[in-house]
């Protein structure tokens, strides 16, 4: 039981392509929660549908106890930052800020106060007087942050706010908006396809692909022990085996279930050692190719049937052409039933 | 390119405007500053006498009413137009610039026969059984602001639907999650967007609505004279060369003093910027 | 998004407004009575004969159309010489030079009209003909120069550089490579100088003389002596040639854009 729920949400425009189908979500009060995905996922749709700006064929939102499904935008009290900023052409940081503030009618001297307040946590102070054509894009961002916070909406939703940056900016914002979303406590819900910036700041975070949740769980979680393929190989798995496979290469297999259809394992827990060292759970091959990489070296061996990518960061280095052995211990395997 | 080739190129053009306009501009309008010597004398003729005065107020009055009713049946109407999909926005569109091919008397004479005295409305009203005696709607000031509102809504329509085509979604969008119904919407996001066309079409209508002569002469008759139809009277009719001079003297301050103050207000707004941002 | 109920309202009323006038001429000319009523009396043609009748329309028509064909040609000619001028060899006149040649567009029609008949009638003497000529030239002017003007400045001057190394003079390279690419300004602003010219009336009215009327203005003499449907049917055809000649002119202007887009291998 979430503080916001979509539950069998329904989005197609000809009864037969459906952009986003029976999809259900939780958003829990004070969360930073992300949508996750490759472009055309349906995590833009997603956070429109919950803003009210399209209308879902199907499905019910609720937030608070209240039914907001077939409420309008301008009555749902939502906070949204888009991609572009949005900002008004012809008004004033100020004014641009005050404008929610002024439809709520409320009276001059609290406006002041509130936009004096907000421009102060979202660090744009100096600037109220001044017109969006004249701020830098970072300026911009942290403007339509304020103007979306001032209203004390029941929840901020970001639509790849941090998209229009150059990288550095971008890691500064992030955590802004980490920071203050804490500071005010007020659930989010956030769009990006950036893996690095959904996990580094998210509480939890939505896999999305072809208008499907595929996992909705914490960053470290989804890290650990990811769902599918598809979400293994965004958060950095390589080395995939069948249980076929897995049994010749005399991979432990004890850990599947009853639907596992594959196993990975990361390039880093893979142990690397020398001819000798072979013994129960491991493997014989060659190394193809190697690389520096800096830190470490990373390694193509050719094993029976596949070649395995490995990354070694011990002193240890071997070169192109020697047997060595491969290990792959039981509790780094992950089991995936997709 | 050469120089000779240049100057080859140009000179006709130059020439054409020179003779055609230039020089019969100054031919015309030099006599009228003197009487024989440098004088004013005419002007203050003109701006004494009161039949003058009340056509140049009234061309101004005129003008400024169409002008301001373009603007604000312009505003929703091409508001409405921008928010159709493309298809059904170009045909609309294009059906509006229809009327602007047809020549002034054609639209001229659709009013006559509509607010004639014979016209389809009093035919209408009588038949019905409203009124007994035809209504007076031809030949009044009423007549000539609705023939100008028709001349020119066209023009207005075509420069704000493509202005407002330029208005992002997403600003709309911003408006509406920050609390704003679609009316305030309108009025506090979409019009001010607007303003450069406004400005641009505006000084549009209020020039030609000022400059007019077939659409005052039709519908306002010698009755109600506007300064074209004026000035028509003065060198055709009575061959008054001086007071036509002046008149055309006046006409063109005001055309060119509109396009002064539009530029002015338009480097005043273009500080604060207009664009998407 | 939202549907504003009551923009929708004020658009669809202002439509209407645009069209009902000219919808009604076309539907009382039709009418087998004398003046302009409805509903229709019955149905006739007889309007449309009259107008065929009128020796006046029919004069006057003629002049018009060969009026505008001649200053339009002759405008688009203009137009071209300037343009080219403008835009290969920019200087720091060139802007007042622009605003020159756009000047015509800004001053009212009718004081122009005005001046001409005083300087080039009157004190110049000069044919009425050849004055009519002159003025429409005059008026049709700033669009062709305009509009080739902006085109101009897109085509990119390197195809006249091309076409120069494998052989051409620089006005045969003009003429084969620029030329081509020119052709829909070329044809938009004759569209917008014919019409121009032909609806024109302030400076057809006082270069007019006998025999020498355009047809503006004899549908406005009509109309003071007669308040029948024979102007709604002239207005009628009248239409119908817009329609017709803007439907001739947008078919080559794609036919151009078709034979572009094979060329380029898209």
């Amino acid at each position: 039981m979430g503080f916001g729920e979509l539950r069998h949400i329904d989005v197609s425009y000809d009864k037969k392509n459906f952009i986003l189908q029976d999809l259900s979500l939780d958003i829990n009060k004070g969360e930073l929660l992300s949508l996750l995905g490759p472009s055309g996922c349906g995590k833009t749709t997603t956070l429109r549908v919950i803003a009210g700006l399209i209308e879902a064929s199907a499905g019910t939102f609720v937030l608070d106890g209240v039914d907001m499904t077939h409420t309008p935008v301008h009555k749902r009290d939502f906070g949204m930052v888009f991609q572009s900023y949005a900002l008004f052409p012809h008004l004033t940081v100020y004014e641009n800020i005050a404008f929610g503030l002024r439809l709520r009618k409320l009276d001059e001297a609290t406006i002041k106060k509130q936009v004096g307040k907000i421009v102060d946590i979202c660090d744009i102070a100096g600037f109220e007087k001044r017109f969006p054509k004249q701020l830098s894009g970072g300026q911009r961002q942290r403007v339509a942050l304020a103007r979306a916070l001032v209203i004390e909406p029941k929840l901020l939703l970001l639509d790849e706010p941090l998209s229009n940056l150059d990288a550095q900016l971008r890691l500064q914002m992030r955590t802004s908006i980490k920071r203050i979303q804490q500071e005010l406590g007020i659930s989010t819900v956030f769009v990006t396809h950036d893996q690095e910036e959904c996990f580094s700041i998210s509480d939890r975070v939505a896999i999305m692909q072809k208008g499907k949740i595929e996992q909705c769980d914490s960053p470290e979680r989804i890290y650990s022990r990811p769902a599918t393929q598809m979400i293994a190989r965004f958060v950095g798995f390589k080395n995939f085996f069948t249980i076929e496979q897995a049994n010749q290469l005399r991979i432990a297999t004890d850990g599947a279930g009853q639907d596992t259809k594959m196993l990975c394992i990361r390039p880093e827990d893979i142990v690397l050692g020398a001819k000798e060292s072979s013994g129960l759970n491991s493997t014989v091959g060659t190394v193809e190719v190697r690389t520096y990489l800096g830190k470490a070296y990373q390694y193509e061996v050719k094993i029976p049937q596949a070649t395995v990518t490995v990354v070694n960061s011990e002193e240890t280095v071997f070169g192109v052409g020697e047997i060595v052995t491969l290990a792959f211990p039981r509790e780094k395997l992950v089991f995936l039933s997709r | 390119m050469t120089k000779s080739r240049y100057l080859v190129s140009l000179g006709p053009c130059i020439l054409l405007v020179a003779v055609c306009l230039l020089i019969p501009l100054v031919f015309t309008i030099l006599p009228s500053f003197f009487t024989p010597g440098f004088s004013l004398s005419y002007y203050t003729q003109f701006f004494t006498d009161s039949f003058s005065t009340s056509i140049l107020f009234r061309s101004l009055r005129l003008s400024f009413i169409t002008t301001l009713i373009c603007i604000v049946i312009g505003l929703p109407t091409s508001y409405y137009i921008s928010l159709l999909k493309e298809k059904k926005r170009r045909i609309i569109l294009s059906l509006t610039l229809f009327p602007l091919l047809t020549n002034a008397v054609v639209r001229g004479f659709a009013w006559i026969s509509i607010l004639g005295k014979n016209g389809l409305i009093n035919q209408f009203l009588q038949k019905i059984g409203l009124i007994d005696m035809p209504l007076k709607l031809l030949y009044t000031d009423f007549a000539i602001v609705i023939g100008s509102v028709y001349l020119f809504l066209p023009v207005m329509l075509s420069t704000l639907t493509s202005v407002m085509e330029g208005i992002g979604d997403d600003v709309v969008e911003a408006a509406y999650s920050l609390g704003a119904p679609p009316t305030a919407t309108f009025f506090k996001v979409i019009v001010p967007l607007s303003f450069s066309g406004v400005l641009v079409a505006g000084v549009m209508v209020f020039a030609g609505t000022i400059s007019a002569y077939t659409t005052p002469t039709l519908l306002g008759g010698n009755q109600n004279m506007m300064l074209a139809t004026l000035l028509y009277q003065q060198s055709n009719t009575l061959s008054n060369w001086t007071t036509s001079a002046v008149i055309a003297f006046i006409m063109i301050l005001i055309s060119l003093g509109m396009m002064k103050i539009f530029n002015i207000i338009a480097s005043k707004v273009d500080k604060r910027g207009e664009g998407n941002v | 998004m939202y549907k504003h109920r009551l923009i929708t309202i004020i658009a669809w009323v202002t439509l209407v407004f645009i069209f009902l006038p000219l919808l009604l001429i076309v539907i009382t000319s039709f009418n087998s009575a004398d003046t302009i009523t409805l509903p229709l009396e019955g149905f006739s043609l007889q309007w449309f004969v009259k107008v065929f009748k009128s020796r006046s329309l029919v004069q006057s028509f003629k002049n018009s159309l060969v009026l505008a064909l001649v200053s339009s040609s002759i405008g688009i000619v203009f137009g071209l010489f300037t343009s080219v001028a403008l835009v290969k060899r920019p200087g720091k006149f060139s802007n007042l030079l622009l605003s020159l040649f756009l000047s015509p567009s800004l001053i009212p029609g009718i004081v122009i009209g005005y001046v001409l008949f005083r300087f080039l009638v009157v004190q110049l003497q000069l044919p009425l003909t050849f004055s009519l000529i002159l003025g429409h030239l005059l008026v049709v002017m700033p669009y062709s120069v305009r509009i080739i003007c902006a085109s101009l400045k897109n085509i990119d001057e390197s195809m006249e550089e091309a076409a120069r190394t494998l052989g051409c003079t620089s006005s045969m390279a003009f003429v084969k490579v620029v030329l081509p690419n020119l052709r829909p300004a070329i044809i938009s602003a004759f569209m917008l100088s014919f019409i121009n010219s032909f609806n024109n009336i302030p400076v057809s009215m006082y270069l007019k003389g006998p025999g020498m009327n355009t047809l503006p203005y004899a549908m406005m003499n009509h109309i003071e002596y007669n308040y029948d449907p024979t102007v709604s049917a002239l207005s009628v055809m009248l239409m119908g040639m817009t329609l017709l000649f803007m439907f001739v002119m947008d078919r080559s202007m794609s036919a151009q854009r078709q034979k572009s887009k094979t060329v380029c291998g898209e």
